[in-house]
């Protein structure tokens, strides 16, 4: 299903805007993603939803302009279904039809062929993991069955683009984890574009390798993850004996800053990226203290998510 | 094993054109309430009247020597009489069992299932999928009208041979045509608006038993307080009746069964005016029904 379009960038937001009446739910959001694994994240009420909804052209637009796949969001909203496969966060199905037939269904909804439907129906059940479940009708599936139903329907005819809303809901911890990997070989192995929106900082840290983050309507971050996550400044965190107020007083005659934390370690200290470790022994030792453990901070997504929403 | 590791295999197939695009959605609808034996038994049920209507026209023809009976005859001799006699008495309780089993649930049972996030996900437009419901719905109430008028006029043309009627045989044919779309095109839309009011098939169901109900009590109420009888066209049922009339070309005195019964007469009216009222209702039908699926698709996710 590759087309020449489907070489273009994945997502180009230009000062995006969407309103409900006087409410804007997306303020300008201006954003370039090439392609890949993408994570939306961001609190209740921030516009995820809105944003998906925005992208499948299921919601006009109140300024700006974007496209999937060099398509125009609001122009060529069909194209972009076409080329698309959504699995919405609430649970949703065709009543009156097993697993088998539903995902063919949908397969016969976006065009295909009706062997090629039933064909493809057949092995993306068994890929995520339904090939036992097929015949059953869907109104009795349990939830995580329904969300891999939900899943197979957006495959089925091998989109170029998945769109998952909290595809992780109603999972048990063994079913999350296969589901997740499941996603994760999606994106990375089969050359299909992910766009993730969840509110599971974890999944989107384990199966994407970009970041959205929304707050208010309004975009705060985004680029590649271990990017965002690689601060401007290095710091560690440090285990020390003796007083933590000298080394602060020491750190801050270097330029540094220490912060002290109860909890593991006695605390944090804040570097320029180019210090190195030697250094920060020296000074500790120049303090008079004794250091037990230095270990540089380790940033989750979590703590970048809570840093910029913060901000 | 874990499940990402069973195959996964890009499709490499063309999609069909956009034009066919609401065709799996009438598939679908047409195929789904034969799944329920009481649907199954009442559609043979409902095939009687004419397997009757058939069989009497078949023995009419071929045993023609026998001296049948005037009554007998009126029966047998299909021409515009006998088509909106099938049509507008024999049919309507299986028209009307049609529209509240198959209609009622078309898209109040997706509603509750929210099934449209499913079907606008995909490259859908709102009429592509108000066409496929519609063609479900459409398909069934011929089954009811235009299929059986069809093959009642083709065994008369077979059986009575052409001599000279073909003519006349086309031309109740393209009435007959005429009447059933009529019948067919009114009872989905009206049906289909309903069925978009509500989340469940039996509440949609009131809803259209509803319409009726306050359209008839409404007409035999002014009908007898003005002492004026074209107040009864304002029930749809009776506007249709008499516009079917008007299309076959037949007047009360030649019916089989007979309208006044029903308490209905002859209307003093242009027939204009009653087909303005059916397509008023129409439009209106279409546009709630189109308004409604419009509004749940602005709503969602």
């Amino acid at each position: 299903m590759t087309t020449d379009a489907e070489t273009a960038r994945l997502l180009e937001l230009d000062d995006l805007t969407v309103s409900y009446g006087s409410f804007h739910a997306l303020k300008g959001i201006t954003v370039s993603m090439e392609g890949g694994a993408v994570g939306l994240l961001g609190p209740n009420g921030a516009g995820k939803s809105t944003l998906i909804r925005t992208l499948l052209g299921l919601k006009g637009t109140s300024n700006g302009s974007g496209r999937i796949f060099g398509y125009d969001i609001v122009r060529e909203r069909l194209e972009i279904r076409k080329r698309t496969g959504y699995s919405p966060e609430h649970d949703c199905h065709i009543p009156g039809m097993n697993g088998f037939e539903y995902v063919a269904y949908c397969g016969r909804l976006v065009g295909m062929p009706y062997r090629d439907a039933r064909r493809r129906a057949h092995e993306v059940l068994e890929y995520v993991g339904l090939g036992e479940e097929r015949y059953r009708l869907v109104d009795s599936y349990s939830t995580g069955q329904r969300q891999r139903v939900k899943l197979a329907q957006t495959l089925v005819h091998d989109p170029s683009l998945v769109i998952l809303d909290e595809p992780t809901n109603g999972f048990d911890p063994r079913g999350r984890e296969d589901v997740l990997d499941l996603i994760r070989d999606i994106s990375h192995n089969k050359e299909i574009h992910l766009l993730l929106s969840s509110h599971l900082l974890k999944d989107v840290e384990r199966t994407c390798d970009f970041v959205i983050l929304l707050k208010d309507g309004k975009m705060i971050r985004s680029g590649r993850i271990s990017d965002l996550k690689t601060p401007e400044q290095r710091s560690f965190d440090l285990e020390i004996r003796g007083d933590p107020g000298i080394l602060a007083e020491a750190a801050g005659k270097e330029g540094w800053r220490y912060e002290p934390m109860n909890g593991r370690v006695s605390g944090r200290l804040f570097v320029p990226s180019e210090t190195t470790t030697s250094e920060i022994f020296r000074a500790v030792a120049q303090a008079g203290l004794q250091l037990r453990q230095l270990s540089p901070t380790e940033e989750s997504l979590e703590d970048l998510f809570m840093k910029s929403v913060e901000e | 094993m874990p499940i990402y590791d069973l195959s996964y295999a890009h499709w490499k197939g063309k999609l069909e054109s956009r034009v066919v695009r609401w065709m799996p959605i009438t598939q679908n609808d047409i195929k789904l309430p034969f799944r329920s034996k009481l649907f199954l038994v009442f559609f043979c049920l409902a095939l009687i009247p004419f397997i009757t209507r058939m069989a009497m026209v078949f023995v009419f023809h071929v045993i023609p020597d026998v001296m049948w009976g005037a009554e007998f005859a009126i029966f047998c001799d299909v021409n515009a009489t006998f088509i909106y006699d099938f049509f507008t008495f024999n049919q309507l309780v299986s028209i009307i069992y049609v529209c509240l089993f198959v209609g009622c649930g078309l898209i109040s049972k997706d509603l509750e299932a929210r099934a449209l996030e499913i079907y606008f996900s995909k490259p859908l437009s709102v009429m592509d999928y108000l066409a496929g419901k519609l063609g479900g719905m459409l398909f069934f109430l011929f089954c009811m009208t235009l299929f059986p008028g069809l093959l009642v006029i083709l065994a008369d043309l077979m059986l009575a041979g052409t001599e000279g009627a073909f003519g006349e045989k086309m031309l109740l044919l393209a009435r007959m045509v005429g009447v059933a779309m009529l019948i067919s095109m009114t009872c989905s839309l009206v049906v289909l608006a309903a069925s978009s009011l509500a989340k469940s098939a039996r509440n949609a169901a009131i809803v259209w038993f509803g319409f009726h109900i306050i359209l008839q009590v409404t007409a035999r109420i002014l009908a007898v307080t003005f002492n004026l009888m074209e107040f009864k066209l304002i029930d749809p049922l009776v506007s249709i009746r008499f516009l079917s009339r008007k299309i076959f070309g037949v007047n009360m005195e030649e019916m089989v069964i007979v309208p006044q019964e029903l308490g209905e007469v002859e209307f003093a009216i242009h027939w204009g005016y009653p087909a303005l009222y059916i397509l008023a209702i129409n439009v209106a039908a279409f546009w709630l029904v189109l308004r409604r699926v419009r509004r749940v698709e602005a709503m969602m996710p």
